[in-house]
């Protein structure tokens, strides 16, 4: 990626981060993963998740935040308040939700994750009131993301190594 | 986060002998449609976190082409994955093309013909596995997907995160020297069927 810089902040599957400008953040190669950006620009607080499944209530294991989409959001939100965030102004992007393979035989329940936790992002934004301003979801190649917290922009890549500013 | 016991010494060993019996089977397969001499290095067997499963290649955005299957029975479940580098996968169709006297390839058939030594390869493997196991082991139709190799694990991680955060994996790389060329084998089973592998085997 051809921004990709000492300062850059990497988030990993599974987790997240909340940052203040000046700051730079990616995850990589988000398939059926979300990545959702959260952003309030006038404080100047962002943050960045990389979560696997829609909802923590059907998963086992589930101890971890940032693995699901609506324990994650709600984390995100109450850290960035803390950083000086009004979940007022706070604003969304999503990035990922890809199916990769066709059809999965032989799984139950989880074969079309990317497309249930897309719905589940949306859903759970959109109870608590917050806009998803733009978005890159779907599709069936995977993308990975460059969230700058100085402007909230999104830079996305896939395998093509197409970029796009979102 | 959950975990995995760390299996004794004894399992560990006995899931190699396994994982080196299925995969030499599986490069047997291989070399016989190739007619090529292939060497396999002796299966690993690790306890990682899953995210861990990219740092085996360049990260996860390096190029692969993936083919994913999963072999079932009753109490046997498994999900197998041959993973090429991106390049390297051409070239095995390549190889394969230029026996059967084509000459330019499509992206559906290069695709095509990877699924197959996928379901080849890891035919051999779970019929090799049925054998010591005295059971039918049977697999699904293989599925391929050429991306960014993080994107293309993680939709089948997240089905494996369900349980826990680790995986037992079992690892066998595979190479054609006089063509470097090289792939690897991936064998990860549940919880569940590793239970019944020790106990079927005699290992409590």
């Amino acid at each position: 990626m051809k921004n990709t810089g000492s300062n850059v902040v990497r988030v990993m599957m599974a987790e997240y981060r909340i940052m203040k400008t000046p700051a730079r953040m990616m995850t990589m190669a988000l398939g059926s993963c979300l990545g959702i950006v959260l952003y309030d620009g006038r404080a100047g607080v962002g943050a960045l998740a990389h979560v696997m499944h829609p909802s923590w209530k059907k998963v086992k294991n589930n101890s971890n935040k940032g693995k699901f989409v609506d324990t994650a959001i709600e984390v995100m939100i109450s850290e960035m308040s803390e950083a000086g965030g009004d979940p007022n102004r706070i604003a969304a992007k999503l990035f990922g939700g890809a199916t990769m393979f066709d059809s999965r035989p032989n799984c139950r329940g989880v074969i079309q994750i990317g497309a249930l936790n897309i719905r589940a992002a949306r859903e759970v934004l959109d109870s608590k009131g917050i806009p998803v301003v733009s978005e890159s979801v779907g599709g069936s190649r995977g993308r990975t993301i460059l969230f700058d917290l100085s402007d909230g922009s999104v830079l996305v890549r896939d395998i093509t190594g197409k970029e796009k500013v979102m | 986060m959950s975990s995995i016991k760390r299996p004794s010494y004894l399992r560990i060993d006995a899931l190699k002998e396994l994982g080196n019996i299925g995969s030499a089977h599986a490069v047997t397969g291989l070399s016989k449609l190739l007619k090529k001499r292939i060497d396999v290095s002796i299966t690993d067997v690790e306890i990682i976190p899953i995210q861990i499963i990219y740092n085996l290649f360049n990260g996860p955005e390096s190029m692969v082409s993936v083919v994913y299957l999963e072999g079932y029975t009753d109490d046997f479940r498994s999900m197998m994955f041959l993973i090429f580098p991106y390049q390297e996968a051409d070239k095995m169709v390549k190889m394969i093309a230029k026996s059967s006297g084509r000459e330019k390839e499509s992206e559906e058939y290069c695709m095509s013909v990877l699924k197959e030594v996928g379901n080849i390869m890891c035919g051999c493997y779970f019929n090799t596995m049925s054998v010591f196991l005295k059971k039918k082991i049977m697999h699904s139709v293989p599925q391929i997907s050429r991306d960014m190799l993080g994107a293309v694990m993680d939709s089948i991680l997240v089905d494996l995160s369900v349980e826990s955060d680790y995986a037992i994996v079992l690892e066998t790389a595979f190479n054609l020297t006089e063509e470097e060329c090289k792939g690897f084998l991936f064998l990860i089973p549940t919880t569940e069927t590793l239970e019944m592998i020790f106990s079927t085997i005699g290992i409590e």
